[in-house]
């Protein structure tokens, strides 16, 4: 009885699995899906479309509970400090006006100056789609977030996105109610942009160091010739293939010539706080289909 | 198949906390890493084969979420539930020690295999400030959060045990 028992038991053994191999197995089909995922992107959109059926709703729900609650507290915030920005405000506000003034002369001058130059089409507004940001990488190493729209609201992969005036980021993936957005502060992003005064081009890429120390975000490639100082805006340039061209990325600061001499290196400050970013606008306007619609 | 099912819902509810609940709740820029409490505590009570599949499961949910190429995470989550499995051999449910230090020891190896293959490959050589502006506060705040919730997973885990003793 009892070696019997002990056979059985040495039997079991031998066929009983391992947690190793479980690893290896599972590590395997790991670099599997990384090959198929990097090499056909498209394989993976059915089962990334299921997830966003199932996981989708409830980010929304955590979104808007989590929303009242911080909108609760910052009405509860000193108002004292409150009144005071609205004075501030009221001041801007003034001299904003006079500077709208200004501005609108100028702008009968220049659809003027434009329509000589026919390039009135070139600045007109893109059309635009807004939608509410409900998750965030948690990894903490990329800027990256998902967005309450997808392709059944008409948003493509490429897409540009901005809030307020300046630029977020671009749209990197798309599944059927929602979408993946990486932004500008991004450590893998990179945007061919352009001075708003000189026209000079430069290369605006994210920096994770940077942007954990000062908000801010690094600026290469600017010619050594450039006209450029501390506050100049910096917009998305012509050359870009992905972004539209003229939205706002932010403000030159620290500018340094490169030790090779033969270029300048400096530092931009978003035109978006993308520390308190919940609202987003999507340009549903690619690029490519704009400029093909122009050569008709 | 009660277990998976429960596990299943467990690790959904870790990802949803760690993307959307905690971006209210960020400190320094960072969320705490939700999902490797999860998989520690699973580890701990249940051991390495438990802690693998769990593992490979919520790598591939962060990675289909947010990632162009799926199957990193997966890889790094699964080596790590297997490394901690081992500890199920000392597993005593009265100490919430060694599950707080393991967690530790676990996102500090997380963060740190991370910045290794996705940013030193990349040429990013400043290790010492991603130490200090990400992985310190990441790991602080995983473990305070872990405070937290570790009693949380594991009386799901007792109360699964119930209920299967009982059947």
């Amino acid at each position: 009885m009892s070696r019997r028992r002990r056979r059985r038991r040495t039997e079991k053994k031998a066929i009983s699995i391992l947690p190793k191999h479980v690893l290896f197995l599972l590590g395997f089909l790991s670099i599997v899906i990384m090959f198929v995922s990097y090499r056909f992107p498209s394989i993976l959109a059915p089962v990334r479309d299921a997830l966003g059926m199932v996981v989708v709703p409830m980010q929304k729900g955590i979104n808007y509970v989590g929303r009242s609650i911080a909108e609760r507290i910052s009405v509860l915030e000193d108002i004292e400090s409150l009144q005071a920005e609205n004075k501030e405000l009221k001041e801007q506000l003034e001299q904003l006006q006079y500077q709208t003034q200004m501005m609108m002369l100028d702008r009968y001058e220049l659809g003027g100056l434009r329509e000589l130059y026919e390039l009135d089409q070139k600045y007109t507004e893109y059309p635009k789609v807004a939608a509410r940001i409900i998750a965030r990488e948690s990894n903490g190493w990329y800027s990256v977030f998902t967005i309450d729209k997808g392709y059944e609201d008409g948003i493509a992969k490429d897409m540009n996105v901005m809030a307020g005036n300046g630029l977020v980021g671009i749209v990197t993936d798309v599944r059927k109610n929602s979408a993946t957005v990486r932004s500008v502060i991004d450590d893998n992003s990179k945007v061919s942009g352009m001075f708003l005064k000189t026209s000079d081009t430069c290369i605006v890429s994210g920096d994770l160091s940077s942007v954990m120390s000062d908000g801010l975000i690094k600026v290469s490639m600017i010619p050594l010739n450039a006209d450029v100082k501390d506050g100049d805006e910096v917009i998305t340039s012509h050359i870009s293939d992905k972004f539209q061209q003229g939205i706002l990325i932010g403000y030159i600061k620290d500018i340094e010539v490169d030790s090779s001499n033969m270029t300048k290196t400096a530092y931009l400050t978003p035109a978006v706080d993308f520390e308190h970013l919940e609202e987003v606008l999507i340009i549903t306007q690619l690029k490519e289909s704009y400029e093909l619609g122009n050569q008709d | 198949m009660v277990r998976i099912f429960v596990y299943s819902v467990l690790l959904l509810f870790s990802f949803l906390l760690q993307s959307s609940a905690f971006s209210f709740l960020r400190i320094s820029g960072v969320v705490p890493n939700v999902m490797l409490i999860l998989l520690i505590a699973v580890a701990y009570a249940k051991g390495q084969i438990a802690a693998v599949i769990l593992g490979f499961f919520a790598g591939l949910l962060t990675d289909l979420w947010f990632a162009d190429t799926v199957g990193f995470c997966s890889i790094l989550y699964m080596f790590i539930g297997f490394l901690a499995g081992y500890s199920n051999k000392i597993y005593e449910k009265r100490d919430y020690i060694t599950p707080l230090l393991m967690v530790t020891a676990g996102e500090f190896l997380y963060s740190f295999l991370y910045f290794v293959f996705l940013f030193l490959l990349r040429g990013r050589l400043d290790i010492g400030n991603y130490m200090i502006s990400t992985i310190l506060p990441r790991i602080m705040y995983t473990l305070i959060t872990s405070i937290a919730l570790y009693p949380l997973f594991l009386g799901v885990h007792c109360l699964l045990e119930k209920l299967e003793g009982r059947d």
